[in-house]
This record gives C-alpha cells, structure tokens and sequence, in this order.
C-alpha cells in the first residue's frame, strides 16, 4: 500500500513538474532533464555506437521534448513519450548516415539465438554494435523497445517484409558471433 | 517470431542501464531551446511584420487617394457639369423644337444663381474654372477675368443672346422659303416647266444665301474675339442641319401641289 501511494505521489509530482516545465520553467525543465537523461542516453547508445554522437542526439531529443511538451496529453507514461522521441532522433540520425542501408525483403529464415554465458549489460551491447546499422536498428527496436514490424516498418520507411529479413539476418549474425565466443571458450568479446 | 532468452536478458540489462551524460549537457540543451525559441520569436515578428506592412501601405495609399478625391475640384466638376448640361439643355431644346426660347425660367435661373454663389464660396480655383466654362460655352469672352459675382448676368445675357440668334435664324430660313415659293409661283405663272434641276438650283442658291446671312448675323452680334469660333460653329451647324432643306422640299412639294390642282380645276 505504501509503495502505491509512493507511486501516485511521484505522479503527481511529475506532472507537476512537467505542468511547470510547459511554462519555459527552466528549474522544472532541468528536473525532468536530470530525472531522464541518464535513461535515455543508455536508449540512444543501442543505436549508436559512439558515446558522444549518442549524447548529441539525446541532448537534440530533449531539446525537442521541451519544445514539444504541449503536444504531451497526459495520457500514457511520460518516459515513453519522451523515449519514443529519442528512438526517432536516433534513427533519423543512423538514417542521415551514408552507410545506413536496409536491403529489400529476402527470404526470412527463422534464427533462433542459443547461448549458455553470462554476458553483461556492456558486453551484450557490444554484440549489437558488431551488427551492420540496418540490421542493429531493427533488431533493437523489435527486440529491445518492442516494436512491431509494422511499426519499425513506417519508422524506417522500409517494407514490413524488409524489416523482417533484416531482423533475421541480425540474429544470424548474433547467434555467430555467440558461437565464437563459444569456441573461444571464456566468454570474453 | 518470440523472443529468444538471449534477447530477453539483452532487453533486461539494457533497460536497467543507465549512462549519466557529461556535465556540461543541459547546458546545451538550454542553448538549443533558447536558440530554437529565438527564432519562433523571430519568426512571430517576422508574420507580424509581413501581414502589417502591408496593410499599412495599402491604408496610406487608400487614405492619400482618399484625400484627393474628397478635394473641392470634384464638387465643383459636378457644379460644372451641370452648368455645361444646363446650357446644353437649353441649346438642342432650342434646336429641336424649332421654337425661340428667351433665357431661362424662373426657377432656371435661381438654381444657376444658387450654382453660382455656391461656388463663390469655394476655392479660387474653382471659381477659375467655372469661369472658364461659362465663357468657353457660351462663347462671350469677357467673363475670363471678372469675379463670379458678375458671371451671373453675363451667363444670362449670353443664353439670351444665343436664343435671340437662334430666333432670328429661324426667320430667316421663313423667309428664303416664302421667297422661293414666290419664284416657283411666278415661273409657274410664266408658263415655264419646273423641273427637278431648277429646284435644286433654287434651293442651292437659297442655301448659300443663308449661310452668308447668317455669318453676318453672328458677325454682327458678336465680338471680333469671338467670331472664328462662332463662323466655325455656324460652318457645322450649317453642314449638320439637314431640317433646312427638308422644309424647303415640304414647302415646295406642298405648293406645287396646290398650284397643279388649282390649274387642273380651272383648265378642265
């Protein structure tokens, strides 16, 4: 019972502070900014591989948030709202990359990843840096933030069926780079 | 396609990551926001300008044009035009109806005083142009370079002037008509045959004679200032007046008629 009420309270704290912040309050807006930063850095860093292109794009993202807090009904989290614009920015920044390609929709083959080690955090993320942007992307987004193919289709402007293909062939790739390690036998990358 | 529990521990431990940005991060977030929002500003200012400068511009033309329309020349060019419709008036009414019409009427005459003494109150160069008018019309060059006060009986003078002309034109084409009835009577009574070229020679002659009697009429009513306007108007007026010679061809069609008849009933 305390843990809910700790809860409401936090929310209605929240939105307090983002009432405040919808009025150019600059402590308020530094509040949520401190609040969520950390978060949607590590979300920026599934994407991007460079830590500091990454805190460009978050700190570009929040920029938009605050400049956009009005279109925010209350509806939903607020974490997921700003985090949906991150994922954006994100994108749209791999996508203003030469190197960021989808390929057309090719057969998709059905690739299930096995691995018996205990990675951590940094180190899984390192795997999926290895992947090629346009496979990173959907595979992040599908398999980290849960989008559906549809919608990972009209973020990425690509067919469903490509983005499919495209998260197939990230797995592919995964699951070989799970078995090198595998074979290498510590578990180090 | 589930998730495998590779991707499930993957999307555990990411989630739970956390990476705190370099110090110096909201301050740039701030430098965005206030950058981003200067430009709203400016861009505010910017539509603001655009919609009001033009409108501006727009209701000072329109205030300045207005100006020049509400002047005094515009109420005195309708005051002008209704002298120059009145004299007009007066004029072809006099042609028309072939009868003499001495000045104005009464209440003609009080309204043209009223016309007047309005314009006595406007500006100079309003009564300047009255006066030009009057004096262009009516063809009496002495009012030019009078006061107003005094247009008003030359202006009836010159109506007056004009109707009295007019009377004695009409006289005078009476008169050519009775003398060539007289002159086709007395060829008649000679014997002599009237043919169509005699007419026609009668009634070219008669008509030169008009035209030069007429010229010394105007010649003798008007001033030498005044006659190459008047010869020139009595010139057209000749060239356009047809109803002279149709008069004359009734008239004699009429007479010549009567005397076959009566020649017929008494030589039967």
């Amino acid at each position: 019972m305390k843990v809910v009420l700790k809860v409401i309270q936090l929310h209605t704290n929240e939105e307090k502070t983002i009432k405040k912040a919808l009025k150019s309050d600059r402590k308020a807006q530094q509040l949520l900014y401190s609040s969520y930063a950390p978060k949607m850095l590590s979300v920026c860093r599934y994407y991007i591989k460079d830590i500091h292109f990454a805190e460009d794009v978050m700190i570009s993202g929040f920029a938009k948030v605050f400049q956009n807090l009005s279109a925010y009904r209350f509806e939903g989290s607020f974490e997921g709202w700003i985090r949906k614009i991150m994922v954006r920015e994100a994108v749209s920044f791999l996508r203003s990359k030469k190197d960021f390609i989808c390929k057309e929709a090719e057969d998709v083959t059905t690739e299930i990843i096995t691995y018996d080690y205990d990675l951590t955090a940094e180190m899984m993320q390192m795997l999926v840096d290895k992947l090629p942007d346009g496979y990173k992307t959907v595979f992040v987004m599908y398999a980290i933030e849960g989008y559906a193919h549809r919608e990972i289709a009209e973020i990425l402007q690509i067919s469903e069926g490509t983005s499919k293909s495209q998260l197939s062939k990230a797995r592919k790739l995964l699951q070989q780079q799970l078995q090198l390690i595998s074979r290498e036998g510590n578990g180090t990358i | 396609m589930g998730l495998s529990d590779f991707e499930k521990e993957l999307k555990t431990k990411l989630e739970d990551r956390t990476i705190t940005p370099a110090s110096d991060s909201w301050d740039k977030v701030m430098a965005q926001i206030e950058v981003k929002e200067r430009k709203k500003g400016v861009s505010v200012w910017y539509w603001v300008a655009a919609i009001t400068i033009p409108v501006l511009v727009v209701t000072s033309i329109y205030v300045k044009s207005g100006d020049e329309i509400g002047t005094d020349t515009v109420v005195v060019d309708d005051d002008v035009e209704t002298i120059i419709n009145k004299t007009d008036t007066s004029v072809s009414v006099t042609k028309e109806n072939e009868k003499p019409i001495v000045g104005f009427t009464d209440t003609e005459e009080v309204e043209v005083s009223k016309v007047a003494d309005t314009a006595v109150k406007e500006h100079s160069i309003v009564e300047k142009k009255v006066l030009d008018t009057n004096s262009t019309i009516a063809g009496v060059g002495n009012t030019t370079n009078k006061k107003l006060e005094v247009t008003k009986v030359p202006f009836e003078e010159e109506v007056n002037a004009t109707s009295v002309t007019n009377v004695t034109v009409d006289s005078l084409e009476n008169r050519k008509v009775a003398q060539i009835m007289n002159k086709l009577s007395e060829l008649n009574a000679d014997g002599t045959e009237i043919t169509d070229a005699t007419v026609d020679s009668l009634l070219m002659i008669a008509q030169r004679e008009l035209a030069m009697e007429k010229k010394s009429l105007y010649t003798n009513q008007f001033s030498n200032t005044d006659l190459m306007a008047m010869e020139l108007l009595s010139e057209v007026e000749n060239e356009l007046d047809k109803s002279f010679k149709d008069k004359i061809f009734d008239a004699l069609q009429d007479g010549y008629m009567k005397i076959k008849s009566s020649l017929a009933v008494r030589n039967p």
